[in-house]
């Protein structure tokens, strides 16, 4: 048998080999000192690389979002109107809309997060919806936005998505809580 | 009758927390992290719902993890061309202001920081398939990601382990 190949050796670590080729190969080297130290080296820096991976480890994987249930749950779908306003029209009205949005949005996460600790998820969850529903038309569908309040160490976080064709905006909900200098997300 | 997000939930609960280790690994920011995640279960959702067909799920979040993570370098890329031109630093975007921790603590975010280092030394591909692999993603689902044949995916694993272990170890990771 010709000698191993250094993919082959890879793939026969990362137990990617056929039971045909893998066995071939074990029996090479068995046989062959030069083979045996390459696929000592290869597994050396797997071994290595690996070890760097876990360095890289997040301390803190959130838990996913609840979504399970529209009505219940912090996944939300609702169809915003048609404004009605005419072609001609709809980038002045896009901009003021705009406008409106961020002002609104500056006043109220300014008003919740320096004046209510306290701050209940619903009171935010309603903000940062809230300066949603009045951006949505004037943004481009499709296009994922995302929104948060931060209030007494609690956050909501917003996320939306407009659909093109169907005109329903799916909105979704995390909530995450300050513990030791992170955020942690809850259900 | 299914709704049309049914198909979307057990995808979400299966890979959210997978995807997010994957894409914190590659940006090493856990805010940043969180919002390339949901990016990602953003477009899965609107996906299925707009009638994709999922062979395989796992390796079909993965390509948009992979692809949202392309697209956010070629941001993140403009930003640092920003941060170049600005030497004094962004208004509003300064260094972290931690204070300095214990020893250990310093130690290891110096250890993360030349891994880190050694990391962004690889290619793109290289870096991509490395993380796929670490992520639990078999040869198939890898090259079905990456867009290449399976047969070269064991090249690319060899050639990206091989470099990143030369890197690391110019780091003095051993």
């Amino acid at each position: 048998m010709k000698h191993a190949r250094q993919n082959e050796i890879t793939a026969h670590l990362d137990g990617a080999l056929s039971p045909e080729k893998g066995k071939r190969l074990l029996d090479h080297l068995a046989q062959c000192e030069r083979c045996r130290s390459l696929e000592e080296e290869i597994r050396r820096e797997r071994d290595l690389v690996d070890r760097a991976f876990r360095g890289l480890d997040p301390s803190n994987i959130p838990a996913p979002p609840e979504i399970s249930r529209p009505t219940g749950g912090k996944v939300h779908s609702f169809s915003i109107p048609k404004t009605g306003v005419g072609k001609r029209y709809s980038r002045i009205a896009a901009a003021a809309l705009l406008l409106a949005a961020a002002a609104l949005s500056a006043v109220l996460i300014l008003s919740v997060a320096g004046r209510h600790p306290g701050v209940s998820y619903a009171e935010l969850e309603e903000h940062a919806l809230g300066s949603f529903r009045a951006e949505t038309p004037a943004k481009a569908a499709g296009r994922p936005m995302i929104r948060s309040v931060r209030a007494g160490g609690r956050a909501a976080r917003a996320y939306i998505i407009r659909d093109r064709d169907t005109s329903v905006t799916f909105v979704w909900i995390e909530r995450s809580i300050e513990k030791d200098g992170n955020h942690e997300n809850i259900l | 009758m299914t709704s049309p997000g049914q198909g979307f939930e057990p995808v979400f609960r299966d890979h959210y927390r997978p995807v997010f280790v994957f894409l914190f690994r590659l940006s090493g920011k856990e805010e940043e992290a969180r919002d390339l995640t949901q990016e990602v279960f953003l477009k899965a959702y609107r996906a299925i719902t707009g009638g994709a067909v999922l062979r395989n799920p796992r390796a079909w979040v993965y390509r948009i993890a992979a692809n949202t993570w392309r697209t956010h370098l070629g941001r993140r890329r403009l930003w640092h061309s920003a941060v170049r031109r600005n030497p004094g630093g962004l208004p509003g975007w300064g260094p972290s202001g931690q204070e300095p921790g214990p020893d250990a603590a310093l130690l290891s975010r110096e250890r993360e920081r030349r891994i880190r280092s050694a990391f962004e030394r690889l290619s793109r591909g290289d870096r991509l398939a490395l993380e796929l692999r670490t992520s639990g993603l078999s040869y198939p689902e890898i090259a079905r990601v990456l867009g290449i044949r399976i047969k070269s995916v064991g090249k690319m694993l060899f050639r990206a382990r091989h470099r990143l272990a030369e890197y690391l170890k110019t780091e003095g990771i051993e």
